[in-house]
């Protein structure tokens, strides 16, 4: 059917290290919940659930089977997907792709991460890569990024006091949010002089474990027009994933962001993406990958976005308004995080992002997922088609 | 990185559910690079359209799909590409226990033009520059396994 | 449906175990069958395949996001590449879906099992809700024992009906080349085996350890007409949840069945299943599945699966015959069932079935269960 698909309702759980109180399905049920009242609509009026979180980390295998229940979605269409880290992303696409296809009306996508359960779920090192052979090394994220960030530092000529100057607004932002995890009043000394986890990441750089969850609500056209006013049109998306083609020895800064968002720029005929996109929320495990990633989607130039941070024109109300929410380093229930960049590109395009909001009139926003050893799902928002 | 977890006390609050799953991997084709580790050999496959040789070794080139079935031995010696320290503690894949990690971890271009990750033995990372020649140590022999630390460290070649 | 999806060419390996094997070989042998039958390669120009769909659970390969070692295989360098962690029938169902919403043009739809690796019980013990009914270590295949024990007690289907649905698939079996569990067993046979969870007895279980994967690629209208001579059309496709807590429905029914199917045949304009359709290919994990299916996809009233069995029309020669490829009781891995499933019809409408081909078929249904006790199921209707 090829019918353009707006997103009519957006939720999230106000973000925390751990939510003992409730059990999953309960937290995926807040989100929902949220999403259905922001789209006013009731769960009789979803026709199909996609799910998704990234489960060796919880220790479930297919949670769908018993969260969809309780959700109130038995006698629904519907199913479950996964892809490690980009797992949000793959389950948006999904929902827009159903949507889209014109086989549902009102599409619900789910993405949940609870984290407080599973005991050393990365117990094997390297988070998802060869089965036999970068198991063995005791790699994690963390080590990813240190040695993306030491490649990054080496070319670029770029301190450590910039790698600060990006948590610092990151913590900035995310004072402004009220569903963030971290609001930690954060100044360069500190970060500078914080546990070092792998040179040259320090603990504040990484990422939070987080318990949380997101949801968003997808219809055709006709739909999402009599649904609501302030319809969020999704002008594009392109999964670009790399399957374990590249290990981080073999290329550390392996990255599919620029080809992905090259891709969709020609398809949606951007040339100018600094002045065509205002506002960006890209996921990043590691504030310190925010500069090489400026680069990779053209708001920066190659290996001197540090500059930018040095003459502050990065901010909620500064020349680039890069992850408005204090982004992935302030909070990161990691089944759900790209569903939040979602969310949150979502509110800035609606102007509901309350105190956070970018000002301006928001045309497009650009939000996406990572996952693995750099690969990535960008989305393209608009505000009126 | 692995943070501390309270353990459940009301068990009509939280409970614990312990489970071991254990998996039988077959390696495959890739049982070629183990019984070559054993031996005292890195070898890695290499894409028949740009010569590119991986590790570990993968059944068809990612970019160019077609199959690799060339294997070709990468030398003893690489040059370092980057060398980083862990701070905080991660399992022992052959042991299973959460340890602190003594020798840094490094990025080593071999002499065939394959990357692997290995041990480094020297401690003091500020001394480990990039293009630095490092020279594979091996287990002995009889203590191999065809795993990755059958090579216990890489360590700098005196020039 | 509006747009049409044309599958253009299937493959399968051998269901076997192959414990010596990478998951690896698998997928690429079934997926590079595929890409040999159409000349298609993995382009970035809208030239070549443009898109992915895998399934398979995380936990069953490995843990920690295991598939992500396997994604460059089936062409995830810089493309589209997705995993449904659910049976492989609705990945052919997302796969389409990619298609119809234009999207994609070309998308390899990959399913991979492999059971040797695995103690798969285990697994699909952690696949329950983790409060009441992991607890009680209940697991697919006791599940099934519940439904099975309410389904014959309250339509009274006996034992011989029961063990005629697996000397029927293990006939069938024997004219599928790909098949593993092949041979003329009796009815007594199968009543005399050992009680594997009462009531469902060894040989009526599907056998496992199996290894094996599956491809198909499916294509918009106007490329599919151009791929091949022989398309074959997805006419209607659905999938419905059910309760997962065992005692909030009544086991004897499959409503989440009886949903997919009906919304499905409006889709493909089907009324009469049992006479419109030519062959049907059903997951049935457990023999009295195939029975109780049969109800769900409407080919007779309720409680009557056993009577259809009895009467022959589901046999080769038969008015509707089912599972002419032995089904998944003739050993068929997780994740990979439903997505044989619609494979198997394919074939039989290409006409390239073999010695197992329903001669003149036309119309096909293919159907793929997961979770316990049947709570999810997906139907794809297809067409000649």
């Amino acid at each position: 059917m090829s019918e353009r698909i707006a997103i009519v309702g957006v939720g999230q759980t106000v973000h925390k290290s751990k939510r003992t109180d409730v059990n999953t399905a309960e937290l995926c049920a807040e989100a929902v919940e949220a999403a259905l009242a922001d789209a006013q609509l009731t769960i009789k009026d979803i026709d199909c659930v996609i799910l998704g979180s990234f489960e060796p980390a919880d220790g479930y295998s297919g949670p769908d089977k018993w969260i969809v229940p309780e959700l109130g979605c038995v006698g629904k269409a519907g199913f479950e997907m996964q892809n490690v880290g980009t797992t949000g992303g793959v389950v948006a696409a999904t929902g827009f792709n159903m949507a889209k296809a014109g086989l549902f009306d009102t599409v619900l996508c789910v993405a949940w991460q609870k984290m407080d359960e599973a005991a050393g779920a990365f117990g094997r090192g390297g988070g998802g890569a060869n089965e036999y052979w970068t198991g063995q090394f005791p790699m994690s994220p963390i080590t990813n990024f240190a040695r993306r960030t030491y490649a990054y530092m080496t070319r670029s000529g770029c301190t450590e006091e910039h790698l600060a100057l990006v948590r610092v607004k990151q913590d900035k932002c995310a004072q402004r949010n009220k569903y963030a995890q971290l609001k930690l009043g954060l100044t360069v000394e500190k970060v500078m002089n914080d546990t070092l986890l792998a040179w040259p990441i320090r603990r504040l750089h990484m990422c939070p474990t987080t318990a949380g969850a997101a949801a968003i609500i997808v219809c055709p056209e006709n739909r999402a027009k009599k649904v609501t006013k302030k319809p969020v049109w999704v002008e594009d998306w392109f999964t670009c994933h790399q399957g374990g083609a590249l290990t981080m020895a073999e290329d550390p800064q392996a990255s599919t962001l620029a080809y992905a968002c090259q891709t969709i720029y020609k398809r949606c005929g951007i040339t100018n993406p600094k002045k065509e996109i205002q506002a960006w929320e890209v996921y990043e495990p590691a504030s310190t990958a925010e500069l090489r990633w400026m680069e990779e989607v053209g708001v920066a130039e190659d290996y001197k976005a540090w500059k930018l941070f040095e003459q502050d024109k990065v901010g909620i109300e500064k020349e680039i308004p890069f992850n408005p929410s204090g982004g992935v380093t302030a909070t990161n229930p990691i089944g759900a995080t790209p569903v939040v960049r979602i969310v949150e590109a979502a509110l800035q395009i609606r102007g509901d992002a309350e105190e956070h909001q970018i000002p301006g009139n928001i045309q497009r926003a650009l939000a996406t997922a990572y996952g693995g050893q750099g690969e990535n799902v960008v989305f393209l928002l608009r505000k009126s088609l | 990185m692995v943070l501390k977890q309270d353990e459940p006390k009301d068990p009509a609050v939280a409970f614990r559910y312990p489970r071991v799953i254990t998996y039988k991997h077959s390696l495959g084709y890739q049982s070629k690079f183990a019984h070559a580790l054993k031996m005292g050999r890195i070898i890695a496959t290499k894409c028949p359209v740009d010569g590119r040789c991986t590790i570990p070794p993968r059944i068809v080139c990612p970019m160019h799909h077609v199959r690799q079935t060339e294997w070709v031995d990468q030398g003893q010696r690489g040059k370092l590409i980057s060398a980083f320290k862990i701070n905080f503690p991660m399992f022992d894949s052959r042991t299973g226990e959460l340890k602190f990690w003594q020798y840094p971890i490094v990025a080593i271009e071999l002499e065939g033009g394959a990357r692997m990750d290995g041990w480094c033995s020297e401690t003091d990372t500020s001394k480990l520059k990039e293009g630095m020649l490092l020279e594979a140590v091996w287990r002995p022999p009889e203590e191999r396994q065809g795993r990755a630390d059958d090579i216990l460290y890489w360590k700098p070649v005196e020039q | 449906m509006a747009r049409r999806v044309g599958i253009v060419a299937v493959a399968q390996t051998k269901f076997e175990q192959k414990p010596n094997v990478h998951i690896g070989e698998l997928l690429y042998q079934a997926s590079r069958d595929v890409m040999r039958q159409t000349g298609l390669e993995f382009k970035d120009d809208g030239t070549g395949i443009d898109s992915t769909v895998a399934s398979g659970y995380d936990l069953m390969s490995g843990p920690g996001g295991a598939y992500m070692f396997l994604g460059y295989i089936v062409g995830a360098w810089q493309r589209e590449d997705e995993r449904v962690i659910e049976d492989g029938s609705m990945a052919v169902y997302y796969g389409a879906a990619q298609i119809l919403s234009g999207h994609c043009d070309v998308v390899l739809v990959v399913g991979y099992g492999k059971e040797t690796q695995i103690n798969k019980n285990l697994i699909e013990t952690i696949s329950m809700d983790q409060i009441y009914q992991r607890r009680i270590g209940l697991d697919y295949v006791s599940s099934a024992a519940l439904q099975a024990m309410r389904y014959t007690t309250k339509y009274g289907i006996t034992p011989e009906q029961l063990a005629k649905v697996v000397v029927k698939s293990r006939k069938n079996a024997k004219n599928n080349p790909f098949a593993y569990c092949c041979d003329d067993i009796a009815v007594k046979d199968v009543l005399r085996s050992a009680m594997l969870c009462d009531p469902i007895r060894v040989q009526e279980a599907k056998p496992t350890p199996i290894d094996g994967s599956c491809a198909l690629i499916l294509a918009n209208e106007e490329k599919a007409k151009k791929l091949t001579n022989k398309p074959v059309w997805i006419t209607g496709m659905y999938s419905c949840y059910d309760h997962h807590e065992l005692g909030y429905r009544d086991l004897a029914d499959c409503n989440a069945l009886v949903t997919a199917a009906r919304k499905a045949y409006k889709m493909a304009g089907i009324t009469k299943p049992l006479k419109e359709f030519d062959v049907a290919e059903i997951s049935e994990h457990y023999s009295y599945q195939e029975l109780l299916w049969y109800e769900g996809l409407g080919f007779c009233g309720k409680g009557e699966g056993g009577k259809l069995i009895d009467s022959g029309k589901t046999e080769m020669g038969g008015e509707l015959p089912v599972n002419p490829s032995g089904g998944v009781l003739s050993g068929v891995p997780h994740c990979v069932a439903g997505m044989r499933s619609v494979v198997e019809c394919a074939l039989q409408l290409r006409g390239e079935a073999g010695k197992r081909q329903v001669q003149g078929a036309k119309k096909a249904v293919a159907h793929g269960v997961d979770g316990p006790a049947g709570q999810l199921h997906c139907v794809i209707t297809l067409e000649k």
